[in-house]
């Protein structure tokens, strides 16, 4: 396939500052304020035009419009219909709702907001770039010893305040997101530049960092029958009352009291954990000056969890398996461990005393035994299909896994992954509400992740015929999103996909430059708000329109884009990882899906 | 467990079945389209009255979705027709649209936009998921299992365990299931010739604004031809050519509000612009290949993608 190529685009960049800030130019106070003449304007407007106050005219035909709820900028020049009409909303790019004066500045302006102004400029940029940038602020402000998922900070929109901890039930999943998407950055640059270009240097230390962070949470348990943590922390790291963690002291580890661990009388609960850690992963804490001892694991791990090692070890196995054998040992054992202890525990991921966690479960007893089960399971027994064919290509052996694989097949496993959709639709009626409401986001990731898996390594004809299908059958929930990190595997995956490129692309223009999470308008007037079918009243409803990158809330691959939340979602102290930006990105480049222009 | 139901609109079957709930207070009862309902009213009202009590407690579940027992073709729009005026003769909101036949290929996607979750049609040979063009679908239950009122004497009604639609709907749908699914295709046009002039005639009054909804309602559900022949203005700018208005009409609540609905007809998932000055509205939405979508506009022009019951 042709690479659609990304052409430079129009980014944004919005600073915050007092109004008394030196570097703002007294001008904007001087400012005449003309309400603008919107009658006839032929564009839908995210503001009722009534409650447009001031303008200012900038180069090239913009223009920008201030009002009670924001700043609207009209190019009608834009290359893209989407980008005529941008909208510029407290609290992620101006302090407060109502603009009181606005000053064109070459291609930005400047915003008086009360109190505020906010210094709005557009810079050109390629998407390459993009990724360095957001890539520079995670390894920056969020990466903690090669994971990513989120930090806080200490205060609003500062992010050299970033606390040095932060807590995760998922620092497996979304690092390896992260790290999947560095591996394919370094293939880029290795296949652009040479292996000892400066770039490709750094672009393999980053992507080498993260699957280390990922094997470890494979072995900081130190548990010998296989195991997989969600997450750790360092003895002098806050513990969140919030779940099952472990603290190791010498050969066992001990149940931390947390309100679920008192419930369940697990405090103090004795695992051992004489496994040997790599010595190579467990410098990421060794360096820092710390040893085993006081680490605090997370247990009872989720699919989630394990889906997402598996695949990262698959693409880290391919690219930097062979410039870094020492590396692919590890990714060999860790899998072969992983894949043993789901085998031997009946298909499902046990805790110590031979219970399943609450989330790990690919066995025909989960499926049969309720109806979340039931529901469950085509994408289950997707995901477990996903692990054994991983581990045969990685490992090079077939015995044991190809036994169970074929199994598995003869029981109906590869029957039950067409099955999603009527399952998911029925237990959503079930449940009262329309599919979208009550889809757990964070499965369309694992459902793009395991059928991307099993649709690149099975040959068999029939089978992947069968893959496909039930990849299909995900189709409704993934593809409404248009989001690349989803449509470029099925592309990969699925013959005749459909996907719009030229889309996906739009939506790699417009993320912002920055993850820090802040709240954004949603009550639009150019968006309607669906009312929801969900009767559960706490359940979220919609908007009818899937907003660009710049105009809606931050979030990881679990969230529903379309979620409608009038006012607040975040008080600007959350900065996320990038990796749902690069993933996508470096995934396209590498598979030929997206270039850039030269 | 049994699902009894009245077959057809007879006095003598109503008041039977009325008279078994009365001395069995277990007895549950179903049947009657909203139309048949309204007619019962003028007919026997002492006997509307005890099926009215019957209704709010949940012993009598009527034919929801459909005005009548009519069974013949009929278009898209007079499908969301029949919802919207048999909701507002039920007041009540059902989850089981009960139909004679499938009526059109747009049944899967206007029973879900009325925001049923299955449907219970007379002329199913078995049960089956039926899927439309659009990608919407519903559970289809066939009535064959169901048991004539006229059948059931004291004893039967005291040693039987009996079921509403609901109750039977909810049961199928907490089970396994492994049905076929059936797809019903594109329904060309939403509207036939004639009644695109009772449509008409219904913009155009909103344009002037007066009110019509009474009027337009009764030529729907007689389908009697609409005499009048107005052109409305052409107020409601579409910035994609697949894409078509078919309502514009006032909320059927009184508030003032108004609805638009529109239509995807090329097959495409199109994002779409639409501005309507006279209403303040001017909005963008997604729309998927062949979908059917109503919206609510407020006296502001403030937007709100809704169900067909407006």
């Amino acid at each position: 396939m042709e690479p659609f190529i990304l052409k430079k685009h129009t980014a944004r960049k919005t600073t915050v500052m007092p109004k008394d800030s030196p570097a703002v130019p007294e001008q904007l106070f001087i400012q005449e304020c003309k309400k603008p003449d919107l009658d006839g304007f032929q564009y839908p407007l995210p503001v009722r035009k009534c409650e447009y106050t001031c303008y200012a005219e900038g180069e090239n035909g913009v223009l920008w419009l201030g009002s009670t709820n924001g700043v609207t900028r009209f190019d009608p020049g834009a290359d893209y219909e989407e980008d005529k009409i941008m909208y510029f909303s407290a609290r992620r790019h101006l302090e407060e709702k109502k603009v009181e004066k606005i000053l064109a500045d070459g291609d930005g302006a400047w915003v008086l907001t009360g109190e505020y102004v906010t210094h709005i400029e557009m810079p050109v940029m390629p998407c390459e770039q993009k990724a360095e940038i957001l890539l520079d602020e995670t390894n920056k402000y969020v990466m903690r010893r090669g994971m990513v998922s989120q930090k806080e900070l200490r205060e609003r929109r500062v992010l050299e305040s970033a606390y040095p901890y932060t807590s995760s039930d998922n620092d497996g999943s979304f690092t390896s997101a992260h790290a999947a998407g560095e591996v394919f950055h370094y293939a880029v640059y290795r296949d652009k530049y040479g292996e000892n270009h400066p770039k490709t240097v750094k672009a393999r230390a980053d992507a080498t960092k993260a699957v280390e962070a990922c094997l470890l949470l494979m072995y900081i348990h130190g548990r010998e029958e296989g195991f997989v943590a969600r997450s750790y922390h360092l003895p002098d790291e806050p513990v969140p009352d919030d779940g099952f963690f472990y603290e190791r002291k010498g050969d066992k580890a001990y149940c931390v009291k947390t309100t679920a661990s008192e419930k369940t009388g697990r405090t103090g609960e004795a695992v051992d954990c004489t496994h040997k850690i790599p010595e190579r992963l467990a410098k990421l804490y060794t360096d820092l000056g710390y040893t085993e001892d006081g680490i605090v694991y997370k247990a009872d791990t989720s699919s989630d969890e394990i889906t997402s090692h598996f695949m990262q070890m698959w693409v880290a196995h391919d690219i930097l398996g062979s410039v870094d054998p020492e590396l692919d040992d590890i990714i060999k054992d860790a899998c072969t461990r992983t894949m043993t202890h789901i085998i031997n525990c009946g298909f499902e991921l046990h805790e110590h005393n031979g219970k399943p966690t609450t989330w790990a479960k690919w066995s025909k007893r989960y499926f049969e035994n309720d109806m979340l089960g039931y529901v469950d399971a085509p994408l289950n027994a997707a995901e477990l299909l996903s692990y054994l064919k991983v581990t045969m290509h990685i490992t090079g052996e077939k015995g044991i896994w190809q036994q169970t694989y074929d199994s598995l097949i003869k029981e109906g496993y590869a029957d039950l992954t067409t099955k999603h959709f009527d399952r998911f639709f029925q237990g959503a009626v079930c449940c009262d509400c329309a599919p979208e409401e009550d889809l757990m986001y964070g499965d369309n990731m694992l459902a793009t992740l395991a059928f991307w898996m099993l649709c690149s390594l099975e040959k068999d004809e029939a089978l992947l015929k069968q893959y496909r299908d039930g990849y299909r059958s995900w189709a409704p929930s993934l593809l409404r999103e248009h989001m690349p990190g989803y449509d470029f595997p099925y592309l990969l995956s699925v013959p005749d996909a459909g996907i719009d490129v030229e889309r996906d692309a739009l939506w790699f223009y417009r993320n912002e430059l920055s993850r820090l999470c802040s709240s954004v308008v949603l009550k639009r007037h150019d968006v309607p708000m669906k009312k929801k079918r969900n009767k559960d009243e706490d359940n979220r409803p919609e908007i009818s329109a899937l907003l660009p990158q710049d105009e809606r809330f931050i979030t990881k691959y679990d969230r529903n884009p379309f979620n409608y939340n009038p006012e607040s979602w975040h008080p600007e102290t959350t900065v996320e990882g990038c990796y749902v930006f690069t993933f996508a990105y470096w995934l396209g480049r590498y598979y030929g899906i997206i270039g850039e222009e030269e | 467990m049994m699902v009894a139901v009245i077959k057809n609109y007879d006095i003598q079957a109503i008041k039977h079945a009325v008279c078994l709930a009365e001395k069995h207070e277990k007895f549950k009862i179903n049947g009657l389209f909203a139309g048949e309902i309204h007619q019962l009213k003028k007919d026997a009202p002492e006997l509307y009255g005890k099926v009215n009590e019957l209704i709010s407690v949940g012993r009598w579940n009527p034919c929801a979705g459909m005005w009548s027992s009519c069974g013949e073709k009929i278009s898209e729009e007079a499908l969301c027709r029949n919802i919207l005026y048999s909701a507002q003769e039920l007041k009540k909101e059902y989850h089981v649209f009960y139909g004679v036949d499938y009526y059109n290929a747009s049944l899967a996607k206007c029973v879900y936009a009325g925001r049923f979750d299955a449907a219970i049609i007379e002329a199913a040979k078995q049960n089956h998921w039926l899927e439309c063009a659009d990608g919407s679908r519903v559970l289809v239950l066939a009535a064959d299992s169901f048991t004539d009122v006229l059948s059931l004497n004291d004893e039967k009604a005291k040693e039987n365990e009996f079921m509403t639609f609901e109750e039977y709907s909810k049961a199928v749908l907490l089970s396994p299931l492994d049905l076929p699914t059936v797809k019903s295709g594109f329904e060309p046009k939403a509207y036939t010739d004639d009644e695109k002039k009772l449509l008409d005639f219904e913009r155009a009054a909103v344009q002037k604004k007066e009110d019509v909804r009474e009027q337009v309602k009764a030529l729907w559900l007689s389908r009697e031809k609409c005499t009048a022949d107005v052109q409305p203005k052409d107020n409601v700018k579409i910035d994609v050519s697949g894409v078509e208005l078919v309502a514009f009409k006032l909320a059927e609540d009184g508030t003032g509000d108004t609805v638009i609905r529109v239509r995807e007809t090329d097959g495409r998932e199109t994002p779409v612009r639409l501005i309507c000055d006279d209403i303040e509205a001017a909005f963008r939405f997604e729309i998927l290949p062949y979908e059917t979508i109503t919206f609510r506009v407020d006296a502001q022009g403030y937007v709100t993608e809704t169900f067909i019951q407006e």
